[in-house]
């Protein structure tokens, strides 16, 4: 119809970075470009963390109010870390975070901490994230344990309640290390399916 | 944040329970907290775990059970009543209020036997039902079985009839029958008649 008097150059807007879509060095970045003011980024560094942190703990500490010390105490190394700019390799975070989780759990089996350090330093002012935990039917898991063949149930019972190395458990039903670890496997393989949870293929 | 190679669930169990130990365990440890899909599939082995150890704590189990199992829920306090049933006969048994679990110790000559299989039977004895390859301890010479008392069967009167069979490739053989009566009022001896 008519010429426009001028050109329109439409530029979509870059969009912003969400925290969840950064990698863990760009968060790094972030947190460190703006520190203690970036709450998304630092969330993100915990919703991230805190699960692995957690695991870390039970697997090393075997104890659950101690795993969940464990998250606090690190996340709050990790965040300390990083406002202060001083990641010399951000993009390394995970393997910091799992330096921090070693340095912590060496610290505590010397029965030192700098965690009381860190807490007065930052206090309440530090939002440390609850670890995710997966959720499980209990009653369906107790259904499925009952349909395991004996040997698996026992198995599983024996390591995770009873804490019996492969090699305990191997003397007590008569077979090899080697085999407890297999049954153990297929157990839970068989636990897994009757939950419905599905194997990740590789 | 996925990865392009994730870690067998065998090999993150075997992390979890210990028997990876030293660099193996550690380069696991390296990738978990890299991979955000590892980390979860350790978090289901972690719950599943947690859930077991839980609902064994509880005596939430029936059927077959290794007699250290046993033996440590009763030293963390569950409270446990224990039957000895006898090769041939039939005996009664119940369960008291404050009971949390009921054991059964079915004693059998377990010298050279590799495998025991457990043939739960009808008034007959006619087979119904087995369970294959249930864990027994030689050297006490017993089985060992427990039933949730949570059990709707515990709260009626039945009976559980079951033969011990050692089995291996020449065939099976009857290593006893064993009987006990359920009265749903209580441990014999406990009520009036």
């Amino acid at each position: 119809m008519f010429d426009a008097p001028y050109s329109l150059d439409v530029v979509e807007p870059e969009p912003s970075s969400t925290p969840r879509s950064l990698s863990d060095g760009g968060l790094a970045a972030r947190i460190s470009a703006d520190p203690g003011r970036d709450r998304a980024a630092e969330g993100e560094v915990c919703r991230r963390f805190a699960p692995r942190i957690r695991l870390y703990g039970l697997r090393h500490l075997r104890d659950d109010t101690a795993a969940a010390d464990l998250v606090q105490e690190v996340l709050l190394v990790v965040l300390d870390r990083l406002r202060s700019g001083a990641l010399r390799e951000p993009d390394r975070l995970a393997s910091f975070v799992l330096g921090a989780c070693r340095l912590a759990v060496s610290d505590r089996r010397r029965g030192a901490s700098r965690r009381e350090a860190l807490l007065a330093r930052y206090g309440p002012d530090l939002a440390v994230g609850e670890a995710e935990r997966p959720r499980l039917d209990v009653d369906r898991l107790d259904r499925c344990l009952e349909g395991l063949p004996p040997r698996e149930r026992a198995v599983l019972q024996l390591t995770f309640y009873a804490d019996r190395s492969s090699d305990q458990i191997a003397g007590e039903l008569e077979t090899t290390p080697g085999n407890v670890r297999v049954v153990r496997h297929r157990g839970l393989l068989h636990l897994r399916a009757c939950m419905g949870v599905e194997e990740v293929s590789s | 944040m996925s990865c392009a190679t994730s870690i067998g669930l065998d090999t993150l169990l075997d992390y979890w329970t210990g028997d990876l130990t030293g660099a193996p365990a550690g380069a696991v440890e390296e990738h978990v907290f890299g991979c955000e899909a590892c980390a979860e599939r350790l978090g289901e082995i972690a719950a599943l775990a947690a859930s077991v150890r839980r609902l064994t704590a509880a005596g939430r189990f029936r059927a077959v059970v290794a007699p250290s199992v046993v033996d440590l829920l009763a030293a963390r306090g569950l409270r446990i009543r224990t039957y000895r049933p006898r090769r041939g006969e039939s005996i009664p048994c119940g369960a008291a209020p404050e009971d949390e679990l009921l054991v059964g110790r079915i004693p059998a000559d377990l010298r050279g036997v590799a495998r025991v299989d457990i043939a739960f039977c009808d008034e007959w004895w006619s087979e119904r039902e087995r369970l294959v390859d249930v864990p027994f301890d030689r050297a006490r010479s017993e089985v060992v079985m427990a039933e949730r008392v949570d059990d709707p069967r515990v709260r009626t009167a039945h009976v559980v009839r079951l033969r011990l069979l050692s089995v291996d490739a020449a065939g099976e053989r009857e290593l006893g029958t064993f009987a006990l009566a359920h009265d749903p009022r209580g441990p014999p001896g406990t009520f009036a008649t």
